[in-house]
């Protein structure tokens, strides 16, 4: 799993590659807990190039959401790749993230937070 | 001059080859991301029926991998079993949904109906030629099996069941276990693991217990991490006031 973060239009934007399982989340979790601390509000994850998401990935971004949530945060994600959106559906998290086709789209809909 | 000409020639048809692999190489694998998108949904028509919540998916995929993985096997081997794990009660789709709610006071008959669950799932993908479908269709036909041979539909007894059959079937009486049912309140996590300690070398392969039991801690975080995601939804579902 390879992770790049970059700041766009002060949105931490997440580009991650590969699969993200209970051997590869812990890198995740550190990667989140640094915007956390930063104190970054606006994250936004593309999945166009996340393979696979297993349990503990799933956990992480539901974490992810919680810490957010508490300094007043949101986060959106977009680029879901066909297997990543049917792992979504299956667990009902695509009824509850917010998530966007492009990431053009996400970042438009960060002007209203 | 001629030299130069057929050295750029060279290096621009490189160049050409190198990209038409590449999108090759992107379209085979937007192919094979569609096609394991189409084996979860499928397999989630299946869960419908049963009323399980999409969860019960995850987990099956995970802990079957996991042991897949500690057990050594190859990493293809690891994502068919990742992908046709969750086929497993495909079958389901062709029993009646009046015997499939039903929560006691089954007749044999109406027994024997759910049993067949195992077989009409692998009819399913009989004849398939894909590596995929086939690993599919051993798991539908004998997750049921017990190692000393008292399983259904065929009896088939020790390493006469297939290696991935006997992952899926630990797998999926672990899960059942520490799941809630109708009928039945979750056991804890420990108490399944006993549970399945207990059965080892009767309904399941000793060697796919030992490896399980090692996997302890691994074991312990996806089912942890389901329960995390169940809760999740539950939450924001009341908050939303949609439908969980």
């Amino acid at each position: 799993m390879q992770i790049k973060v970059k700041d766009q239009e002060g949105v931490a934007s997440f580009h991650i590659s590969g699969e993200i399982n209970i051997d590869t989340v812990a890198e995740l979790k550190k990667a989140f807990k640094k915007v956390i601390d930063n104190k970054k509000r606006k994250v936004l994850l593309n999945f166009e190039a996340v393979n696979y998401i297993d349990s503990s990935g799933l956990a992480s971004l539901i974490e992810l959401s919680r810490d957010l949530k508490n300094i007043q945060g949101i986060v959106f994600m977009s680029n879901l790749s066909a297997k990543v959106s049917s792992i979504f559906s299956i667990t009902k998290l695509d009824r509850i993230f917010k998530i966007f086709d492009t990431e053009v789209e996400a970042l438009k809909n960060f002007y209203g937070y | 001059m001629a030299t130069k000409d057929k050295k750029s020639r060279y290096f621009e048809y490189k160049e050409k080859i190198r990209r038409s692999y590449g999108q090759l190489k992107k379209a085979y694998e937007e192919v094979q991301d569609s096609y394991a998108e189409m084996v979860f949904r499928m397999a989630l028509v299946a869960e419908y029926k049963d009323d399980a919540t999409g969860t019960h998916l995850v987990r099956i995929a995970d802990y079957s991998t996991e042991i897949g993985r500690q057990m050594g096997l190859s990493q293809k081997d690891i994502n068919y079993l990742k992908y046709a794990s969750v086929m497993h009660d495909i079958g389901k789709l062709v029993v009646p949904d009046a015997i499939l709610k039903k929560e006691s006071g089954l007749t044999p008959e109406e027994r024997e109906l759910i049993k067949k669950h195992a077989p009409l799932g692998a009819d399913i993908f009989r004849g398939s030629r894909s590596a995929l479908l086939k690993v599919a269709k051993l798991i539908c036909l004998t997750h049921h099996e017990r190692y000393d041979g008292t399983g259904y539909p065929n009896g088939l007894k020790g390493k006469e069941i297939p290696l991935f059959g006997r992952i899926v079937a630990l797998a999926d009486v672990f899960d059942a276990l520490t799941s809630r049912r109708p009928y039945k309140a979750a056991y804890g996590f420990n108490e399944a693991m006993e549970m399945i300690k207990e059965q080892s070398g009767k309904h399941f392969d000793p060697d796919v217990v030992k490896v399980f039991l090692s996997c302890r801690s691994k074991i312990k975080r996806i089912w942890q991490a389901t329960q995390d995601i169940d809760s999740f939804v539950k939450e924001k579902a009341a908050e939303l006031h949609v439908e969980s």
